[in-house]
């Protein structure tokens, strides 16, 4: 049986659902601090709810800065997510703003 | 940038494997956030401190109990927190106690050392006379080597090229050093036999050697000390902190020296009646203390086989201690309430913890439960716990282990002002290896026990009890464990508050203390003439003229002059008896003498109750007049009339006459019991080295320095700035140091305390009230108000709360009589006291009680609650 998701690890990974895939950028989204983002990112990522890889290099160089490693939600974790979504209330009301997948190339 | 060193610091926690790839993604991350919201540096900051959680729960891996106190790290700092300040206090009791009545002396094999003492029946652990040491040493065979020092320092100003340092001396017999085995830094270490050549070389210690700029070749140079020349000789390493309690001397010297530069009786050495010198030595391989007693006990009666007129002693030998065997007792009781204090403490803080991660437990009820069906046995369910506790009371270990050693190091270098004449007392209070091995052990056994107390009571509650808990709303879980956690809490705050309630009143009472002078306006200036030639025939103008000189200043009320001011010691001590006594009583020993002049007693407004003070005809060749208190007067001539009686001084084989009769004071300490004192005549008995006493008005008080300055005017050249100047406050400051650092230190304990046991009952109180919310929230809709509600959970507090107080006020009470004796006015029972207790307690209960559900009730019914 899969472990079930805290409230702060379901907003989380509600969060790279809509698209924002790195961690600075889920703390801005959800307001959560990095103390508990990034365990959180290590934990799915270990349960197989999310995958992580990094950006290509062609993409940061072009912004003058080092490669940064972007999460995405896998079908295990959209179900996952969806079970935590029947389970926290206030999670299915939170807006579910998609922004753009992020550049790869 | 400081948050890249904060990552690049926090990737050594992350596992090697994953550290790289670690490193890379934080590094990004902060250089994107930097570049596209330029960001602030607080802010950068703030973000990478999380990279620390991230990479602790990395290097947890796959531990999931170090996991579990991360997710859950506001309750885990809290408990660490709380914890490390509670290990921190432990270890500062500990080491306090460590230093000042276990640690040995610093010098090589201290194990072999002892100290003999030669009991009396006025002092339990006498000291001997130079003479008798002498004989002792040439003759002792149970000790291989023994040496003397006295139990005293003596503090002043040396000049060493051009640099003017403060120093603490203190004086030795030549073999002092070759004894304790101590070996130089520079130079030797073997002070001139007395009588001897180079009677002015002294040995320096390493400390200020350093102060004096660290010459190589600083010994066989002269340094001028208090204006006399000495040859430094040797430097003693730091290691070597002396053999006196809280004084480190900076100067060791021969007492010939002594002699010339502080003016210290030639008669020490000479005078068997002297008994000055405290000895250590090393026993000898095989003697037992009891055979190395019993040979010297031979000694002494050969001593006194040949001079009948000593005093028998008793010889008693002890593991040599810096620590005086006279002053072990009361540090003992002292210290035993420190660290009975900081243990308290640390119970306290035990329950507080083991009470927050109870709560912590809760939600972890249905998780073990499920565990439990599937076959996991109790022993899988309560390690993870255990484990759980451990990490946590290391890290507060750690925590609190760099707290008090930081406190400790700063309490090392602490000199805290004792009054103008005395320098600094210091001790090194700098946890050993025996502190940490026993603050090791505790906090390993606060561990274990928090997570043996947190496991027994969240795994005790079977699955069936568990799983259905969600859907009671009226189910009360099981309150005994956390009840009682309460009472030990409430226990405990009331204890705290009884010891800080006598604290209080003990020192509020010393300082309201009468003294039997009046203490305001006074100010005290110590000259010395005897450095500036006047003689005993010069002496007395001098004495005049300084008085007629301060008395024309404005402000200025009276002026006298006194050998040494209350509370710093240095009275002359005589054995007197009355002259018309019959024929074989013993004389009285040790009763305390001052020198004063005829304006003494109108100056620091001590009344004369019978007779009259001294006048101008108590000249050198009138008969000499003596003044007694009231004590004195009592005691050698009760019922009568002890004017015009005669006193026989048997140490110095002459009559006195008694003129007068002064009230009672207090003379050395505050809290000390009327005792016999009585007071010469500064006309009859010169003396080059005195105190001067000034009395001045509220309003217009000439500074100090202004009255020095207008004794110089008289005398250019008059030595003062090495003897001190201090007005009263600073003269009170030494009979109060002791009652002051015993108020603050229990101070300070019980405010931690008082701080950590409210925490607890706010925790205890906090997770009752909510597990009872659902229960509140149904009667709020049934019509209970706020006041309804209030009322019921002060009532299911106060039940437990109440007995705790009664608990701690019993044990309060039955502990006031065992240290009574340390607070100055204090009775067994302090009615006051537990008043005031009682009422604090009762408050912290309703306050504690008031703060948790008045937000709960002033909201309302909640329907959220009822989810």
């Amino acid at each position: 049986m899969a472990p079930s998701l805290s409230y702060s690890a379901a907003v989380i990974l509600q969060t790279i659902g809509n698209g924002y895939a790195y961690g600075f950028e889920v703390m801005d989204v959800t307001g959560l601090p990095s103390g508990t983002v990034y365990p959180a990112l290590r934990r799915m990522e270990d349960a197989g709810y999310l995958r992580a890889s990094w950006e290509k290099a062609a993409a940061a160089q072009r912004e003058q800065r080092p490669p940064r490693r972007y999460y995405e939600i896998t079908t295990l974790g959209k179900q996952a997510l969806a079970d935590a979504r029947s389970r926290y209330r206030l999670l299915a009301e939170r807006p579910a703003t998609r922004r753009t997948s992020p550049s790869k190339a | 940038m400081p948050a890249r060193w904060i990552v690049i610091a926090a990737s050594l926690l992350v596992p090697p494997g994953q550290r790289a790839e670690w490193r890379a993604e934080w590094e990004a991350e902060l250089a994107h956030y930097a570049r596209v919201r330029s960001a602030r540096r607080i802010s950068t900051v703030r973000r990478s401190a999380g990279a620390v959680i991230d990479a602790l729960w990395l290097q947890a891996g796959q531990w999931r109990s170090l996991r579990f106190l991360l997710r859950n790290y506001r309750v885990s700092a809290t408990a660490i927190l709380s914890l490390a300040v509670a290990i921190a206090a432990t270890l500062v009791g500990l080491a306090c106690w460590d230093a000042m009545l276990h640690r040995p002396p610093g010098v090589p094999d201290p194990g072999q050392l002892r100290s003999l003492h030669f009991a009396t029946s006025d002092d339990p652990f006498g000291a001997i006379s130079y003479e008798d040491f002498r004989t002792i040493s040439t003759r002792t065979k149970a000790f291989t080597t023994i040496t003397a020092y006295p139990y005293s320092v003596s503090s002043g100003l040396l000049d060493f090229h051009g640099r003017t340092e403060r120093f603490v001396a203190t004086e030795a017999v030549d073999n002092f050093f070759a004894a304790l085995s101590i070996q130089p830094v520079l130079g030797t270490l073997s002070l001139p036999r007395d009588g001897g050549p180079s009677g002015d070389a002294v040995v320096i210690s390493e400390p200020l050697w350093r102060r004096l700029g660290t010459d190589p070749a600083i010994v066989g140079k002269t340094v001028r000390i208090n204006g006399h020349a000495a040859t430094i000789v040797g430097v003693a390493p730091a290691s070597f902190r002396g053999m006196l309690f809280v004084w480190n001397p900076d100067i060791w010297m021969s007492f010939a020296a002594a002699e010339a530069i502080f003016g210290n009786p030639p008669t020490q050495v000479t005078d068997r009646s002297q008994r000055w010198l405290h000895i250590v030595g090393r026993i000898a391989p095989g003697v037992t203390d009891a055979a190395a007693a019993a040979e010297v006990q031979n000694l002494v009666a050969a001593i006194h086989r040949q001079h009948p007129s000593e005093l028998r002693q008793t010889v008693i030998v002890r593991p040599a201690r810096t620590t005086p065997e006279s002053e072990r007792s009361w540090i003992t009781a002292i210290l035993a309430t420190l660290v009975a204090s900081v243990l308290l403490l640390l119970t306290v803080a035990c329950v507080n913890v083991a009470n927050l991660l109870l709560g912590l437990a809760l939600s972890r009820r249905y998780e073990f439960s499920v565990r439990t069906a599937i076959g996991a046995s109790r022993w899988h369910l309560i390690l993870p716990q255990v484990r759980e506790s451990l990490a946590l009371a290391a890290t507060a270990g750690i925590i609190g282990y760099g707290i008090a050693r930081a406190g400790l190091v700063w309490l090392s270098s602490y000199r805290p002002s004792i009054g103008g004449f005395f320098p600094s007392p210091a001790i090194d209070f700098r946890p050993g290896v025996l502190v940490t091995v026993i603050a090791t052990a505790l906090i390993t056994g606060c561990g274990l026990a928090i997570g043996l107390i947190v496991a027994w009571r969240s795994t005790s509650e079977g699955l069936s009890l568990a799983i259905t808990h969600a859907s009671t709303v009226t189910h009360t879980p099981r309150t005994r464990l956390r009840n009682g956690m309460v009472l030990v809490q409430m226990a405990v705050a009331t204890l705290v508050l009884v010891a800080l309630g006598v604290t209080v009143s003990s020192l509020a009472r010393l300082q309201d203390a009468p003294l039997g002078f009046s203490s305001r306006h006074l100010g005290f200036i110590g000259v010395n003439l005897a450095e500036t030639g006047y003689t005993e025939q010069t002496g007395p103008s001098f004495y005049e003229r300084a008085r007629d000189r301060l008395r024309s200043l404005p402000g200025v009320e009276a002026v006298s002059f006194v050998d040494s001011p209350p509370f710093l010691g240095g009275w002359g001590l005589d054995t007197v008896s009355p002259t018309e006594a019959p024929a074989g009583t013993p004389a009285v020993r040790g009763i305390r003498a001052s020198v004063v002049d005829r304006q003494y007693f109108t100056t620091m407004g001590i009344d004369i109750g019978k007779g009259r003070a001294f006048e101008a005809s108590d000249s050198a060749s009138a008969p000499e007049v003596v003044i007694v208190n009231e004590t004195m007067a009592r005691r050698f001539w009760p019922g009568t009339d002890p004017i015009g009686r005669q006193l026989h001084i048997a140490n110095h084989d002459r009559s006195v006459i008694v003129v007068g009769v002064a009230a009672d004071g207090k003379y050395d300490d505050i809290d000390e019991a009327p005792a016999p004192f009585m007071y010469l005549a500064l006309s009859q008995h010169y003396l080059p080295e005195l105190t001067i006493v000034v009395r001045t008005t509220p309003k217009t008080a000439p500074a100090i320095s202004t009255l020095v300055d207008r004794l110089r005017d008289i005398e250019p050249r008059l030595a003062v700035g090495n003897l001190g100047l201090m007005s009263l406050d600073q003269l009170l400051a030494l009979p109060l140091f002791f009652s002051r650092a015993v108020a603050a230190m229990v101070g300070t304990v019980a405010g931690i305390t008082l701080l950590l046991a409210i925490a607890g009952l706010y925790s205890s109180t906090f997770y009752s009230v909510h597990q009872r919310r659902q229960e509140l929230t149904l009667r709020m809709l049934l019509g209970a108000d706020v006041s309804n509600i209030l009322g019921l959970a002060l009532r299911s507090m106060a039940t437990v709360a109440v007995t705790g107080a009664i608990v701690g006020l019993i044990a309060g009470g039955a502990l006031l009589p065992l240290v009574s004796s340390l607070f100055f006015g204090i009775r067994p029972v302090e009615p006051l006291v537990i008043l005031g207790v009682a009422a604090g307690a009762l408050m912290l209960v309703v306050i504690t009680t008031m703060t948790v559900v008045w937000p709960l009730a002033r909201r309302g019914p909640s329907l959220q609650a009822m989810r």
